[in-house]
């Protein structure tokens, strides 16, 4: 039996909306305004209908609401690529078809709706990789339908430049979060025993978010521009004023905070009682480390780490003002050439890669064992 | 009076409370006693509809408490509960003076009302009324709880294991109090509690619930002599049941006339107490402080119904 | 930090906006040959207000909506949204602030709205996630309580649940207005006025002394905006003990 809840009272709203507002927009040139199309122009009134009927029917609340979402968000991608190229027939040669605010609104709209029934759903930590391993798989089928719509239309005039950027990125990212785990949480463990280390280094960490990053970006530059040029090996191995080695010490010092607290709390939050147990049954500092406290504290820990790999894949993107490559690049070209597609080119995988580690990393920490009940 | 007319609250298949008829007289203390789980706390928060009725419903004097709305309902009836739920941001005062400032009393009315009942509950008003919560012991924030839900003067109180946190020297010296004020102040008290000893001590009456249902509602003496069912029996237990009955009789039922010699008992105790002292001092029988005695044979003749 | 430190870093903040030529001797060492020492292009003082201002611009109305919704979805007519904004606050953490900076653009243009929209959006966050956290997390004993002292539910809500909530919502805010406080520097690579203008010209110009002015005085100006949601936070912590 299906009927409209409030949540799908409320979105019909923006979905009715997003019929009315221009679906696309046609521009003679990429950085010319936009002449707005809309959806019933663009594939004809039949079309226009059964795809609002398709859009509609998971509004109404029922037991099919997860495929009929899934369904619609993805028949709403497929039609844009398709519109776009029936836009393109017959149309000048540097034409571009970028999407409108109907059709993000009506993305939005869906994705909302996708989204609450998979939460109410509360998938277990598998399926939520699962769940996300299907999107992106739907996603990169309906972006092959995309190929006259302007944002895919920027990454082909760009792809090897874009991968190799998306390399650097997630390096970047990656490679800093490393440096951080791998420094942060045996100083979180040192600072955790030794009571006097603690206020110094935790100022001094605190000291450095309060820098802003670009900033610190900067300030980074001389120094490691000096290294580069005095310590022998130092350039071969990357280290250089402008380009990816500020952005990686700095995202390096600022993923130390997130991982030294979570450190500390972690193993603070191990009650007396286990600790004790543990150093009767006589294992010795360096095995009640390994075997005891780092496992109890583990979930804390790992929490930690995620905060900080979703936060470096943020900050990498602001790397690029300074020439270390990354998504960035193109955000920063977008907003210069004032070229929106080229700006949602690097915003929109930015944001896709923080999403993906972000379900990942909350899966990994929910199969830690003891974890899910 | 209150009424409880075939009242009853479903979750799903889960009868908490199942077809509940019950009147309660005006100036009475009523126990509900069960195990967890019986209903019992349920049936109390469908009298001030913290919890509506699946069906049936409830009169206070004859009026359908539905009749009311809720707020305005509730500030009328006095409320209880075993964690006190003092607010934590407002000081003893302040919390004691809730619900007379929803009913905007004056200010000055206020002030004396807290200190009168502070001094009731044996609290200082000038040290404990500016104190937080927090900066309370257990037995102390359970009496400003009593305190609070009596500032409004309430003609019906509401407890829920309201001495369940207590030690065994507190909970004893508040339950005394809590019949001083009884006393004193005439109001209706409705009492759930799982502690039998403790209902027998203090009702007028006392419902047994079990599974939603009562099984019993009488006076103590009947249920402690003649138990409706098996489980009203278990719930009473044999094993005090002679001495639980004669501390529900008191001395000036059972005194003859006679001299005796020992210490003299009050007119106001109970036989239990009497044959307690009896027992300890070796004694047969022994004077009452107004004249008379009391024999231990009268006792023990006492001691079954 | 200490009241003697803090008290010490509002002196050397004061004087630096007062009379930055003072700082010369110090920044100099940075300042490559031929260079400006100090930020010329602009008055540093009309900047810093400009970028507290909008931070304050954003972050107000980002309190007010973020506490209205978080009021919200506690009541039984948003509790059905419960679940969706609990996946949306979490999606939203993902968001790197620069992207919400970068999509905002082309909506708004280039200038100071469209850092205002981001800084508002990116700020609801912290603050509507610590206003579910402490209306969710209050005693459900108290709450009951004020349910049967006859409270009415608004009065619940103003009385009782709003004020036990408040330290945890003071931390949202605090959160989100020292993350903005950062944030608006990058707003000055689409031409929002702010100290970020400074970061941005040193790095252009390749002049590191612009780069320390804006940034460490960025930084002060946070240390010093911590220290103050701290002294808030002390007055108001002793009278709440627990939920």
């Amino acid at each position: 039996m299906r009927y409209p809840d409030r949540l799908g009272s409320v979105l019909a709203v923006p979905l009715t909306a997003a019929f009315l507002l221009p679906f696309a927009g046609l521009k003679p040139n990429r950085i010319a305004s936009a002449q707005a199309e809309w959806l019933h122009d663009m594939v004809g009134w039949p079309f226009a209908v059964a795809i609002a009927i398709i859009a509609a029917a998971p509004l109404l609340k029922g037991k099919a609401r997860l495929p009929l979402s899934a369904f619609a968000l993805a028949t709403w991608m497929v039609v844009m690529g398709y519109g776009a190229s029936g836009l393109l027939e017959g149309a000048a040669e540097y034409a571009r078809v970028s999407p409108g605010a109907g059709f993000w609104l009506g993305l939005v709209s869906l994705a909302l709706l996708l989204t609450d029934t998979l939460a109410r759903a509360n998938p277990r930590p598998l399926a939520r990789v699962g769940c996300l391993l299907a999107a992106f798989l739907i996603g990169i089928m309906t972006l092959r339908l995309w190929g006259d719509v302007s944002i895919m239309q920027e990454y082909v005039a760009r792809k090897s430049a874009f991968w190799a950027e998306a390399r650097r990125h997630v390096g970047l990212a990656t490679g800093s979060f490393a440096a951080a785990v791998a420094i942060g949480i045996p100083m979180g463990v040192l600072v955790q025993r030794v009571a006097k280390l603690r206020a110094p280094v935790m100022n001094t960490l605190t000291a450095i978010q309060t820098i802003p990053s670009i900033a610190l970006f900067g300030l980074l530059i001389l120094p490691l521009g000096w290294i580069g040029a005095n310590v022998p090996g130092a350039r071969n191995m990357g280290i250089g004023g402008i380009g990816m080695a500020p952005a990686f010490v700095a995202l390096f010092l600022y993923a130390l905070l997130p991982i030294v607290t979570n450190t500390v709390a972690g193993l603070h939050g191990i009650p007396a009682s286990v600790a004790e147990a543990a150093r009767g049954m006589g294992l010795n500092p360096r095995q009640r480390l390994l075997r005891v406290d780092i496992p109890l504290a583990l979930p804390v820990i790992l929490t930690g780490a995620r905060i900080v790999l979703v936060q470096n894949v943020g900050l990498a993107t602001v790397g690029a003002l300074i020439g270390a490559g990354g998504f960035g690049t193109f955000v920063f070209q977008g907003l210069g050439q004032t070229a929106s597609d080229l700006v949602l080119l690097g915003a929109l995988p930015t944001v896709a890669l923080a999403f993906a580690a972000q379900v990942i990393f909350d899966a990994i920490i929910d199969c830690l064992p003891g974890r899910r009940t | 009076m209150i009424g409880l007319h075939d009242l009853s609250r479903h979750y799903g298949d889960l009868r908490a409370v199942d077809d509940v008829s019950l009147m309660i007289e005006a100036g009475s203390i009523t126990s509900i006693v069960g195990t967890s789980g019986s209903g019992k706390s349920t049936l109390l928060r469908l009298v001030n509809r913290l919890i509506e009725p699946t069906s049936g419903h409830v009169t206070i004097d004859g009026k359908d408490v539905h009749g009311v709305p809720a707020p305005e309902l509730r500030r009328r009836i006095g409320y209880v509960i075993q964690d006190h739920g003092l607010f934590p941001h407002w000081t003893v005062a302040r919390n004691i003076a809730t619900v007379p400032e929803l009913l905007g009393w004056p200010k000055a009315r206020i002030r004396d009302r807290v200190s009168e009942l502070l001094t009731l509950l044996s609290l200082d008003p000038a040290t404990i009324g500016p104190r937080f919560p927090h900066q309370l012991s257990g037995g102390q924030m359970q009496r400003v709880g009593v305190a609070r839900a009596l500032a409004a003067k309430p003609e019906l109180l509401l407890m829920d294991e309201p001495f369940g946190a207590l030690d065994p020297l507190l909970r004893g010296k508040a339950q005394d109090d809590l019949l001083a004020i009884q006393q004193t102040l005439g109001t209706t008290i409705i009492l759930v509690t799982h502690d039998m000893a403790e209902a027998i001590r203090l009702s007028d009456k006392i419902a047994v619930m079990r599974a939603g249902k009562v099984e019993q509602y009488a006076r103590p003496s009947e249920i402690l002599s003649r138990p409706a069912s098996d489980f009203v029996q278990d719930l009473v237990g044999e094993g005090e049941r002679a001495f639980r009955y004669l501390s529900l009789i008191p001395l000036s039922q059972l005194v003859e006339p006679g001299e005796a010699s020992g210490t003299p008992l009050s007119r106001n105790a109970t036989a239990a107490e009497a044959l307690n002292a009896m027992i300890w001092q070796n004694m047969e029988v022994l004077p009452l402080e107004d004249g008379g005695r009391v024999t231990r044979a009268a006792l023990l003749r006492a001691g079954h119904p | 930090m200490r009241g003697l430190s803090a008290a010490l870093l509002v002196v050397l903040v004061g004087a630096f906006l007062v009379e930055p030529t003072i700082f010369t001797p110090l920044l100099a060492p940075l300042t490559p040959e031929g260079a400006p020492v100090i930020y010329d292009r602009a008055d540093i003082l009309s900047l810093t207000l400009a970028h507290l201002a909008l931070v304050a611009g954003a972050m107000i109305p980002a309190t007010f909506v973020a506490v209205t919704l978080g009021i919200f979805v506690q009541s039984p007519a948003g509790a059905s949204f419960l679940p969706l904004s609990r996946s949306l606050t979490g999606f939203g953490q993902t968001f790197p602030p620069v992207a919400v900076l970068a999509l905002t653009v082309p909506i708004l243009g280039f200038g100071t709205w469209p850092t205002l929209l981001a800084l508002f959006l990116y700020g609801l966050l912290p603050v509507f996630e610590n206003t579910v956290a402490g209306l969710t997390g209050l005693s459900p004993t108290v709450v009951e309580a004020a349910k049967a002292m006859g409270m009415t539910p608004r009065q619940r809500l103003w009385r009782v649940e709003l004020p036990l909530a408040f330290p945890l919502i003071l931390q949202g805010i605090r959160i989100s207005t020292l993350v903005s406080l950062s944030t608006a520097t990058i707003g000055s690579v689409v031409a929002a006025k702010g100290l970020g203008e400074i970061i941005v010209a040193g790095l252009t110009s390749q002049n590191l002394s612009f780069v320390a002015q804006g940034g460490l005085l960025v930084a002060a100006l946070a240390v010093l905006l911590a220290k103050v949601f701290d002294l808030v936070d002390q007055r108001i912590r002793p009278n709440s003990a627990s939920g």
